[in-house]
């Protein structure tokens, strides 16, 4: 690195010591010549290090356009992830719908089992008030037997006092005998009915016991089972699909993370085109070096013109001029003194 | 959207930025230098324009002042992007015609925002 203290590194008096041997009195001089020898032997060490800087320039563009088409490739592979996500939280929320219609299908027939145990419920007390009310009957039985007899009572004392009545009571016994006689018919209707009443009521008692005790119950129990199963495997099927879901939006997100991690991670490749400026600037300011050794060898050797070695400054200005970023500048200002010019302060300015 | 030209001479800027810029929806036409760009600008009618400072040849300030003497890009958005921040190049870009400067490295989210900025509302 060049500095303005460099200048006075030689006075430029033809002395031919060895510099390193300048504290060393007495030490063997150089010639002037084998220090121009010297000086141009080393034009081809600042070539190869301008040429190494130059395959630094080109590997760093290889690894950069390398990182740049592992990015392109990752970005493919979220973009892809991104559109099969999206396309399955899609089927997720057309399956989530379907269930939605199964789950009511399902709901309606529990509806329709509970409707039909309660069906069955009423029919069954329905039956038994029936068979009360078949029993409830026999107490009119009993009332028309009372009646009969009371009927059948009242025509003999008919009879008798028709008998009494001798002549006039002939049409009147007639009467009596009729009515004793609608008694003992309405008497044995009553135990007909009371029999048949009894047969019904015991046949509707025995049916109700047994369908009760083995039918309705258990076929309720088990469609009631059945119902309940439908419930519990719509909701674990709507657990799952909503899972799914889940994980899709969270495979879309993360994907979408993912494709503008990217777009960052290509923007900074820019500073792989920032390096690449700042070597080849390097690269040509040791072309200049070259130069200049070039120019001292010449000199030592008694060619060309001193007076282009009397000023540092064109060199640095030279170099100064070289440079595209306020980093370089600042470096420079840094290294020979001087402030860096002014910058604008915006990193974006519209004009 | 738009079509966005780029010009920079590294191939590493035009591949990275076009990326961001064709995932953000962009069409984008690539140049290498200033001369490529102005043969470009007929074919490409380009929306916007953005191109680097430094480049062999024409460099970013000439070519921005050449694309203001053509009818396609009299009025279209040309934004400086470069290493640079002196003072004295952001005035001669403006004076050329330039519409705005950036300074890399530039996020691609400022990127795109910058371009809708700059875009012709509507």
């Amino acid at each position: 690195m060049w500095s303005r203290r460099t200048r006075s590194d030689g006075d430029g008096d033809g002395d031919a010591r060895r510099p390193g041997d300048a504290a060393r009195p007495g030490a063997p001089a150089v010639p002037p010549h084998e220090l121009a020898d010297a000086l141009v032997r080393t034009v081809p060490a600042l070539q190869v290090l301008g040429a190494q800087l130059e395959g630094v320039v080109t590997t760093s563009e290889t690894a950069a356009l390398a990182t740049l088409e592992g990015a392109q490739g990752v970005d493919g592979a979220a973009h892809a992830l991104v559109s099969e996500a999206t396309r399955l939280a899609g089927l997720t929320g057309e399956q989530s719908a379907e269930l939605a219609d199964v789950a009511r299908t399902v709901h309606g027939t529990s509806a329709l089992v509970a409707d039909l145990v309660d069906f069955v419920a009423r029919r069954d007390r329905t039956v038994t008030e029936l068979v009360a009310d078949v029993r409830g009957l026999s107490e009119y039985v009993a009332t028309i037997q009372s009646i009969a007899r009371a009927t059948q009572t009242l025509a003999l004392n008919a009879k008798i006092e028709a008998g009494r009545a001798g002549a006039h009571g002939a049409g009147f016994q007639v009467v009596a005998d009729e009515v004793r006689s609608l008694s003992r018919q309405s008497d044995e209707a009553a135990k007909v009915i009371e029999a048949q009443i009894d047969r019904l009521a015991k046949r509707l008692g025995e049916a109700l016991e047994d369908n009760a005790g083995a039918g309705d119950e258990v076929l309720s129990a088990r469609l009631q089972a059945v119902a309940r199963e439908q419930d519990a495997l719509v909701d674990r099927l709507q657990t799952f699909t909503s899972r799914v879901e889940d994980a899709s939006r969270l495979m879309v997100a993360s994907s979408e993370s993912v494709y503008g991690k990217t777009s960052a991670m290509m923007a900074d490749l820019q500073f792989q085109d920032i390096t690449r400026q700042s070597v080849e600037h390097v690269v040509r300011a040791l072309a200049d070096l070259g130069e200049r050794l070039a120019l001292v060898s010449s000199l030592l050797q008694g060619q060309g013109n001193a007076d282009a070695l009397a000023e540092l400054e064109p060199v640095l200005d030279r170099i100064r001029a070289g440079y595209v970023s306020q980093a370089q500048r600042v470096t420079h200002a840094e290294v020979v003194g001087g402030g860096a010019p002014t910058s604008g302060t915006l990193d974006i300015e519209f004009f | 959207m738009a079509t966005v030209m780029l010009v920079d001479d590294s191939r590493t800027i035009l591949l990275s930025l076009s990326t961001v810029l064709t995932k953000a929806g962009h069409q984008v036409v690539t140049a290498s230098d200033g001369a490529q760009a102005l043969a470009a600008i007929a074919g490409s009618r380009p929306q916007v324009v953005i191109t680097d400072l430094n480049m062999p040849g024409m460099d970013g300030i000439a070519f921005v002042a050449e694309a203001r003497k053509r009818p396609e890009t009299r009025f279209v958005p040309i934004l400086m992007l470069t290493t640079e921040s002196d003072t004295a190049k952001r005035e001669a870009a403006k004076a050329a015609g330039a519409t705005g400067w950036l300074v890399k490295p530039v996020q691609a989210e400022q990127l795109l925002d910058v371009i809708a900025r700059v875009l012709p509302k509507g």
